[in-house]
């Protein structure tokens, strides 16, 4: 495999931003997944091997660790940054239909829920794992995930809610997509949530952990 | 009925980094980035604090041990059989509330919008923090208070931990005067301030503060059975 599409799945593995970046510590002064991408680009490497076999790898490695308790919060945070700051320079290739993601994954913090740190932690991890990510924010209406949805016929959906009194607007939010578009899978996930909610108000999948997303979606 | 209320000097607030470092998960490759970040938070997370906090002691206390209810001002709080089994030999209810104010919140998320996850998050664990903290001193305030009386003090309780429902919140914010400390709830029950606790405190002589119960509670996301995991 191309040395710089190893450099770049280690930087994204390990949160190397950039040249500037101080983290990690074993990598200070070394460059990261801005220059790395831009450098591969500019060596004419394909973008699609850039996402697919560079930057998915990284994330993947380290959403993996992080679901077996490896790494914390902080490195998928890292892991994360470095990643975006690598996709922008893919932007435009995404935009001229060069590099095709994996699909569309809409997700948003249920309305009446203001909660968003586990919702940004999956949008993170879905997107690097090569999904479209269209992140709602919170306190989402059932109305807006659909007309969402009507934009993004062939998305998957993710629902989000932190308290057992929101967990309980999910129900009517997944009745509504259910009933225009029952063929759309949706993903429930937050804290008070498990399987058995999940099947009692209709949706798909109760998503324990950002990488329990990844391997559903993947898996579609 | 008994009301106190105070505002919590930024000052006396006792965060430690241990603290955050418990609640965050934190190896040592991550620890030099993360406590450039908790530096950043002790020195400009206190401004943006403004802690209001309180009680009011209700002595109109009724426990129905068959439907594990407690009877507050006659209002029933269906409090679950965990806080029932803590509570029931108070003779008194200390309802509270704390807060510590919008700011930091706002600050959180505006670093999570820029791409400064990390930053942000660690921004949000102090708030919560700050919170707990508080409401802890408010707390000793009160166990100094009742000591007087003879009485002891249990841990707080809250809707939404030990299976009591967070929809009791209701119920909880009408025993309080209104708009006490600040403090509204949406429709869903949720706190505004986002960074806000409420919830009872027992009193009465057979009450006695206990270390952490996380062992009977199967909450998994809470902050006290982090920090305790994690210590």
């Amino acid at each position: 495999m191309n040395e710089i599409i190893e450099k770049l799945t280690t930087c994204i593995e390990f949160g190397k931003i950039n040249q500037k970046s101080p983290f990690p510590p074993s990598m200070r002064g070394e460059v990261g997944a801005d220059e790395l991408t831009k450098q591969a680009l500019e060596e004419g490497i394909k973008p699609t091997e850039i996402l697919e076999q560079g930057l998915i790898p990284g994330m993947n490695a380290v959403g993996l660790k992080f679901s077996q308790g490896k790494v914390f919060v902080p490195e998928m945070l890292m892991a994360a940054k470095a990643m975006s700051t690598a996709l922008v320079h893919l932007k435009p290739y995404f935009q001229s239909g060069e590099v095709k993601r994996k699909g569309t994954f809409i997700i948003g913090t249920v309305f009446g829920d203001l909660h968003d740190i586990g919702k940004n932690l999956v949008a993170m991890t879905v997107e690097g794992a090569g999904w479209e990510v269209i992140d709602l924010g919170v306190d989402v209406k059932a109305e807006t995930f659909l007309d969402t949805l009507e934009k993004y016929p062939d998305s998957t959906v993710g629902i989000s809610a932190l308290l057992t009194t929101t967990m309980a607007n999910m129900e009517s939010v997944v009745k509504m997509l259910k009933e225009k578009h029952p063929s759309t899978k949706i993903l429930v996930g937050g804290a008070p949530l498990n399987t058995e909610f999940s099947n009692k108000i209709g949706a798909d999948f109760y998503c324990r952990d950002p990488q329990g997303a990844v391997a559903y979606l993947n898996n579609l | 009925m008994h009301l106190q209320q105070f505002n919590i000097p930024n000052l006396l607030l006792e965060i430690n980094r241990a603290e955050i470092y418990a609640v965050l998960g934190v190896s040592a490759e991550a620890r030099g980035l993360v406590d450039e970040y908790i530096d950043e938070v002790f020195m400009n997370g206190p401004e943006l604090l403004k802690i209001t906090g309180g009680y009011l002691i209700v002595e109109d206390v009724v426990m129905d041990t068959k439907l594990k209810q407690v009877l507050v001002n006659g209002i029933p709080f269906n409090i679950k059989n965990i806080i029932f089994q803590q509570l029931k030999a108070s003779k008194k209810i200390a309802v509270f509330a704390c807060t510590i104010g919008d700011a930091l919140f706002e600050k959180s998320r505006t670093l999570m919008v820029n791409n400064e996850m990390l930053h942000g998050y660690i921004y949000d664990i102090y708030g919560s923090l700050a919170v707990e903290n508080a409401m802890e001193q408010i707390q000793n305030n009160l166990k100094l208070e009742m000591a007087k009386t003879g009485s002891g003090i249990s841990n707080r309780y809250s809707p939404g931990y030990c299976g009591w429902m967070v929809s009791e919140q209701k119920k909880l914010f009408s025993l309080l005067p209104p708009g006490f400390c600040g403090i509204s709830l949406s429709d869903s029950c949720l706190m505004q301030p986002i960074k806000s606790i409420s919830g009872f405190i027992g009193i009465g002589p057979e009450i006695h503060h206990k270390a952490y119960t996380c062992e009977v509670c199967d909450s998994s996301q809470c902050l006290y059975r982090n920090l305790k995991q994690n210590k």
